[in-house]
């Protein structure tokens, strides 16, 4: 939990997503990784901040709802239909 | 070939596998990459995964699920559908103001879908392709505007874990170091889906497309009518809150503020 010159550990993970982003200028992302190099407890929120984007990446699609699906299914076989009438 | 919700769903739920999962997702720079994709899949098969993923059309991508759509496979209508129908909701949802509207949004965009595909020329990911369609109807239905962003004014992370040196008062712990595979793997997932549907718009909606769906922010600006600046804003405080609820569940309790 070291306070380097630069910037407050508050500061930093402030930065965190941006910084994930690649949205850092070049100066704020040096003073961040410089912070992060000094700072055990902030390179574990930017761990625990990729790892929640991953996580987030793995949810998968909410369950449909069987009504909408055959109403979806419907307008689908519909469409088939008007197609090979044509 | 599996896509790449299937090799979630076949390396997390059914392997139990969470941590190698995610690590390697993390090394490989999230888990909307190819290299991923192929490294879960080989996970998966290294455990002998036969599962009912592996089943047809459910494996397939996008693009060989269109090329059968065009023949009329209403099996991969499905699985389109089911892919992305919840997404595209939410969406629309961002624009108009009730949800059976933002389902007729939807069903309207599989309309469009289906009387455009074969003038679908690939230029975009089809992903792109389906969610432009769908904020381009949801716009026209719409009358809500977030144009202008209300920044949410409550601090990501709260104020109270620093001092008045602004260092921790508690360190956190990194994830890998609290996420046990004897925690089952779709507790943490539903955890998060919960968080994420616990967001208030527009940052649900900001979440979904970018950490959910994988789309740049440039995409998500373009789809939401607003600036990536903004865009990014939204994700910090949307990702903060997924963390925080994350944590709590990691740390066994309720989420703790």
């Amino acid at each position: 939990m070291a306070l380097t010159k630069d910037i407050t550990c508050h500061q930093a993970v402030a930065l965190v997503s941006d910084y994930l982003e690649g949205a850092l200028s070049g100066r704020d992302r040096r003073r961040l990784e410089r912070h992060l190099e000094a700072c055990q407890a902030c390179s574990a929120y930017l761990e625990q901040m990729r790892i929640t984007i991953a996580i987030s990446g793995s949810v998968g699609p909410e369950d449909l709802p069987a009504e909408a699906l055959s109403r979806l299914l419907d307008v689908f076989e519909k469409y088939q239909q008007d197609k090979s009438n044509e | 070939m599996y896509t790449l919700n299937e090799c979630r769903l076949i390396g997390q739920v059914e392997l139990g596998r969470t941590k190698e999962l995610i690590m390697s997702s993390v090394s490989c720079g999230g888990l909307h990459t190819r290299d991923t994709k192929t490294h879960v899949y080989s996970v998966a098969k290294r455990n002998n995964v036969t599962s009912r993923w592996a089943n047809y059309p459910r494996c397939m991508e996008d693009e060989v699920l269109l090329e059968r759509i065009l023949g009329g496979d209403r099996d991969a209508f499905t699985d389109l559908v089911e892919r992305y129908q919840s997404s595209l909701v939410r969406l629309a949802r961002y624009y108009v103001k009730t949800e059976s509207s933002a389902e007729d949004v939807a069903q309207d965009t599989w309309i469009a879908v289906m009387k455009g595909l074969e003038k679908f020329e690939g230029r975009s990911s089809f992903k792109t392709w389906l969610f432009r369609i769908a904020a381009n109807r949801a716009r026209k239905t719409g009358t809500r505007e977030f144009r202008v962003v209300n920044v949410d004014p409550v601090d990501p992370v709260s104020s109270a874990r620093f001092n008045e040196a602004g260092m921790w008062r508690e360190a956190p712990v990194p994830f890998t170091e609290l996420i046990d595979d004897k925690l089952a793997n779709a507790e943490v997932l539903e955890a998060c889906r919960s968080a994420i549907r616990d967001l208030p718009e527009p940052q649900q909606s900001v979440v979904t497309l970018r950490d959910v769906e994988g789309l740049s922010t440039r995409e998500v600006s373009e789809l939401l009518e607003i600036s990536e600046a903004n865009a990014r804003v939204l994700l910090h405080r949307g990702r903060a809150k997924i963390r925080e609820a994350l944590e709590g569940k990691l740390k066994g309790g309720d989420s703790w503020h």
